[in-house]
């Protein structure tokens, strides 16, 4: 399922944690595992020959810190969360738009997944 | 506190509650019991989980309650106890010397929240509790991801044990509780780079087929 939101512009070289938020899909389920992948969109003139080595790390969380972009305040949140580490875009890749997708089994057979963008911003 | 002989249920009398999370200060009294756990049990990685009355919750969380008057408050509430041989028991920032007990027992209860009061006050706790950890290391063998321990308590039949992504039976006389462990709290993210599913509701579309509606 593609979220209509982006997620907040990744600069080149930068490395953050993205996540998303499962809770509303998994009911009595829990997480077993998860994957992601990263690929840029197409039809775009900046390059990244290796997007899919921007997925650093990934792991499963049921419960976040989220981090207030302004106070830099942390708040925990607890929930079922796929989370990746993220970055080390190459200068190529700048103006370009990545596509993020997480998938995750359930332990009741289900697969699911979410993705939605990212843009690369140059540094 | 009063502690009996392992094995034996544990009567706990009274209980002062301090300031909880910032958001509930009051003194309850409360009278339950809850089990031992044996500590270095042969052969047995978790020990000997055993009985727990399922009135420990229900008291305390009713203790909570009336004397908080916040019902939020109260089931953000984390409750820690400890017992060791001379160690004190800790909960919610009242400290008494445990009597007779060679086991070590902690148990957290939480109603886990969103709020930043409930999670933040679990936080705060799980920091102090280095030595729940060592004593599980101890029992298991494992160190890794011991970081907090809940426990939502009380089934009938006793649940798999689970801990680091192992499951263990364990055989138990009555009730049990059962330890449930969390990931590290360290996974900072941005809420600008945190999505939430919206949720899937999946309704069948219609057919396809164009229904030409005639006009009069």
């Amino acid at each position: 399922m593609r979220l209509p939101t982006p997620f907040d512009p990744i600069e080149i070289g930068e490395i953050d944690n993205f996540a998303f938020d499962f809770t509303a899909d998994i009911g009595a389920a829990t997480m077993v595992s998860t994957s992601w992948t990263c690929a840029l969109a197409p039809f775009q003139t900046a390059t990244d020959p290796s997007a899919q080595s921007r997925i650093l790390a990934t792991k499963l969380a049921t419960v976040i810190q989220t981090r207030d972009p302004l106070s830099g305040a942390l708040q925990t949140r607890a929930g079922s969360f796929s989370v990746a580490s993220v970055g080390g875009m190459p200068a190529s890749a700048a103006g370009a738009t990545y596509v993020l997708e997480a998938t995750v089994s359930l332990s009741d057979g289900r697969v699911l997944s979410l993705n939605s963008t990212v843009l690369c911003a140059g540094a | 506190m009063i502690f009996g002989d392992l094995g034996a249920l544990v009567t706990v009398e009274t209980i002062d509650i301090g300031a909880v999370g910032g958001a509930v200060a009051a003194t309850g009294v409360c009278e339950f019991e809850f089990p031992i756990v044996l500590k270095g049990d042969a052969g047995a990685t978790l020990g000997i989980l055993d009985t727990l009355n399922r009135n420990v919750v229900a008291a305390l969380e009713e203790s909570l309650l009336t004397r908080s008057g916040d019902a939020k408050a109260a089931a953000e509430t984390l409750l820690q106890t400890r017992c060791g041989h001379d160690a004190p028991v800790e909960w919610s920032g009242a400290v008494v010397v445990v009597q007779d007990s060679l086991a070590i027992l902690e148990v957290l209860i939480t109603a886990r929240d969103d709020t930043a009061t409930g999670a933040g006050y679990l936080v705060r706790r799980i920091a102090d509790i280095g030595l729940f950890g060592a004593w599980l290391e101890g029992i298991t063998g494992e160190t890794e991801n011991r970081v907090e321990l809940t426990a939502s308590v009380l089934r009938e039949r006793p649940p798999p044990i689970e801990w680091s992504g192992n499951t263990r039976s364990v055989d138990t006389i009555d009730l049990l509780l059962r330890l449930e462990w969390m990931e590290e709290l360290s996974t900072p993210t941005s809420v600008d780079r945190l999505l939430r599913s919206p949720g899937r509701v999946r309704v069948l579309g219609p057919s396809g087929r164009v229904q030409l509606l005639k006009g009069n």
